[in-house]
């Protein structure tokens, strides 16, 4: 295996292909770095990450640490080449654990078979390993910024399983150490209970009144739901009946348990002006709204269903690759039992 | 202002990354300097910010250890001072460590202890060497309260004192209106700025120091804020919301959640946001010289006292041309640089999750984004504002962080609104 090498309008390249390409955003574990952006395949257990190095002269600082002393000169000379995989590179592992953390906090598809993630370790974890990897990092207040997010963590820490309490003494102790340096005070009150933890998911498709004259169902974007809200083992469902004669529009979609967002569902051509707004109860989704009689006359291929929240989805994107989410809900089945993955995902799959 | 930094590129060929050196030079100090140390055993970024860069490597007073990359030569003597310094540094560790103690004590929570008690740190062992166990806790307490005393919240204090006074209100408020009316614009700059411009914002990014010192001292910055007088051009950049800056209010209280925008802040907002802030703030100067000095800022060129400060926000308006969605005929190496990263944002967003496409998300943050050229101008000119007031001042090598930085910040602010917005984090903000 090489690393290829390839600079274009002052902007150097590396990356295990000889044809880079952007990865899906769902796919993506990424840190910014000084000069660059690194980014990894989330789903893949590859260790060197590609590089888009937009200032090498910034990026250079820490290059050798990542991608060790040879692919380093070779970027500072300017090279278009290729390198056998490296050595010497000290802190690409550290990298590498950061940037899947963020993937975790951003794109861990909780579902019906996936648990969730919790969010106070995550962020934790992601604390400690920002302080690893510090001096790379393209924000000098990202430690802190990310304690900010761990504020919780010591309680949900301490409601830790029983096999992991090690783990978690440890993390609790490390977070405390850089809460202490930066100034940052932990909520130390004991809030979570072991049943905040990885709940198992289920979902409950809403089968409403009357006599159902239509049925269908349709995959949510990932990118168009908040993180760990929509289980992203599911299709949102839809279905068309009459109730006392008037036709009505029933929508669900299975949530991840105890998840809260305000989502709505745009249902046909949006000249149709059906959007239905869902509520959730912790296990799913709903809604239902009444519509023209029309609506059932609908041709199939005009009988879409777009489930999203408005402010991170405003208007439709592309549909997302089965393959890709196939390839993320696999990664993340498989990090449950490995010693290798992070507190929060081994404890996820207690 | 420091004199421009003329040391020589390093050549390619034996260039070293200075960011190496100076790892080399902290690795060999031991295990000795980790309260200064990330998880990975490299100095922190406040550790080189504020301890290494001014007062170990001086890179103002020795130019040829500036830039992204230095000869090989430069990297050893980069290398050697922070291993003589290593007494210091490791004694630097050992203060720093008890300071925090101390602040833990004394119930202190308000700051970030690096930013607070790096330098003084510094200090005690450059006076003190090593802590002596006799006198290192008394020692440490003193130099905590004293951080305290000398803190923006005490100087804040008696500058709320001061304004609600009546009398001393209608003092200043008197100095305000002789300060307005003795205004009086600036010259034209120089023939040949546009060119010193360009070139300082060429250098922004590479290794070569931009000569800063040569623009300052034609006081194209000054002469620049005659435009902030037409009618809509300071609103137009982002810094009022009148058609032209007015002389402001004296003021009386502010809120953190609600400043104006920086020219229509009252003089006591304007004291306000640098000095209730969590970072650290040692001014030596009275609340009434602070008052004084701020309400003659106030009517100066830009509302700011330096020429460097103006010459830093009229190169800001210049780069940010960089964040308007037209092509530049002849962008410099800056431009190329701030437009990178407003391109890569929205890319990033995607890939964390948060709206790339922000016509969905509330009226104020999308219109926020939208201008994002005033919001960068707006951070520029107060952060210029608040090193004013702390006596800081931006050498020539910091130029381009602190250009960049601004927009760095704009950035994550941003982030971390929309997050917010999507339910995915709360108030709390840094």
């Amino acid at each position: 295996m090489s690393l290829w090498i390839s600079i274009e309008d002052g902007t150097a390249v590396i990356s295990a292909s000889a044809s880079f390409a952007e990865r899906p955003p769902l796919r993506t574990a990424m840190i910014e770095a000084r000069g660059a952006l690194l980014s990894w395949d989330a789903a893949a257990g590859e260790r060197f990450p590609d590089a888009e190095i937009h200032t090498p002269l910034e990026a250079a600082g820490w290059l050798e640490e990542i991608y060790g002393g040879a692919i380093a000169a070779a970027v500072r000379a300017g090279e278009d080449t290729s390198h056998p995989l490296p050595s010497d590179a000290e802190l690409v592992d550290a990298a590498h654990h950061l940037a899947q953390l963020l993937w975790a906090r951003d794109w861990w598809p909780a579902g019906i078979y996936t648990p969730s993630l919790s969010h106070p370790i995550l962020a934790a974890e992601i604390a400690v390993a920002a302080h690893t990897a510090e001096h790379l990092l393209d924000d000098d207040d990202a430690v802190e910024r990310a304690l900010h997010d761990a504020l919780d963590a010591p309680s949900a820490l301490a409601a830790a399983p029983a096999r992991y309490r090690d783990d978690a003494a440890a993390l609790v102790d490390a977070l405390t150490d850089l809460a202490d340096d930066n100034g940052v005070a932990l909520n130390l009150a004991m809030l979570t209970t072991p049943e905040d933890w990885a709940l198992a998911a289920g979902s409950r498709a809403q089968t409403g009144d009357g006599i159902e004259i239509g049925h269908g169902t349709a995959p949510v974007r990932w990118a168009d739901v908040p993180f760990q809200t929509v289980a992203a083992d599911s299709d949102a469902q839809w279905s068309l009946r009459h109730v006392d004669g008037v036709p009505h529009l029933h929508v669900s979609v299975a949530a991840v348990p105890g998840a809260t967002a305000e989502l709505w569902a745009r249902f046909g051509p949006e000249s149709l002006d059906i959007d239905v707004p869902l509520r959730g109860d912790g296990i799913a989704f709903t809604g239902a709204v009444q519509v023209a009689a029309s609506v059932a006359l609908l041709p199939l291929e005009d009988r879409t269903l777009w489930v999203r929240d408005p402010i991170l989805a405003p208007v439709p994107g592309p549909a997302e690759s089965e393959a890709d989410r196939d390839a993320v809900r696999a990664h993340a089945v498989s990090r449950l039992d490995d010693p290798e993955a992070s507190l929060a995902e081994r404890a996820a799959g207690e | 202002m420091q004199p421009p930094v003329t040391g020589p590129p390093a050549a390619a060929a034996d260039a070293v990354p200075r960011a190496a050196a100076i790892m080399r030079g902290w690795h060999a100090l031991g295990d000795g300097v980790s309260p200064l140390s990330n998880g990975s055993g490299r100095p922190l970024a406040r550790t080189i910010k504020l301890v290494l860069d001014p007062l170990v490597i001086r890179p103002v007073q020795n130019p040829h250890l500036a830039g992204y990359s230095l000869t090989a030569t430069a990297a050893s003597e980069l290398i050697e001072r922070i291993v003589d310094a290593g007494d210091t540094l490791r004694a630097t560790a050992a203060w720093f460590v008890l300071l925090k103690a101390a602040r833990r004590t004394l119930g202190i929570t308000d700051g970030n202890p690096q930013e607070k008690y790096f330098q003084r740190s510094f200090e005690l062992a450059r006076t003190h060497g090593a802590p002596d166990p006799e006198i290192a806790e008394s020692t440490a307490t003193d130099a905590v309260q004293e951080i305290a005393q000398v803190g923006g919240q005490n100087l804040m204090t008696r500058i709320r004192e001061i304004v609600h006074d009546s009398i001393e209100a209608d003092r200043l408020h008197g100095e305000l209106v002789d300060a307005w009316n003795a205004r009086r614009p600036t010259a034209n700059a120089v023939a040949d700025a546009e060119t010193l411009i360009f070139d300082v914002l060429d250098a922004c990014g590479t290794n070569a120091v931009p000569d800063v010192a040569r623009l300052i001292d034609t006081r194209a910055g000054s002469a620049a804020a005659s435009a902030l007088e037409l009618s809509g051009g300071a609103r137009a950049l982002g810094l009022t919301a009148l058609e032209r800056p007015t002389m402001p209010e004296l003021g009386t209280n502010a809120s953190k959640r609600s400043l104006p925008l920086p020219f229509d802040r009252s003089v006591f907002e304007r004291l306000f946001a640098v000095l209730s802030g969590s970072t650290s703030v040692e001014i030596d100067l009275s609340a009434d010289e602070v008052l004084s000095d701020e309400i003659l800022r106030t009517a100066q060129a830009w509302q700011l006292a330096d020429e460097e400060s103006r010459t830093i926000m009229m190169l800001g308006v210049e780069a940010s041309h960089a964040l308007e969605p037209v092509a530049l005929l002849r962008p410099s190496n800056a431009h190329r640089l701030l437009n990178g990263r407003w391109e890569r944002e929205a890319y990033v967003r995607r890939v964390r999750r948060l709206p790339a496409d922000v016509s969905g998300v509330p009226p104020a943050i999308r219109d926020d984004v939208r201008s994002v050229r005033q919001g960068y101008l707006r951070r520029l000119w107060v952060r210029l504002h608040g090193r004013e007031l702390r006596g800081l001042s931006t050498s020539a090598g910091e130029l381009w962080n602190t250009l960049d930085g601004a927009l760095r910040s704009v950035v994550m602010d941003q982030r971390h609104r929309l997050k917010i917005a999507i339910g995915r984090g709360d108030e709390v903000s840094i």
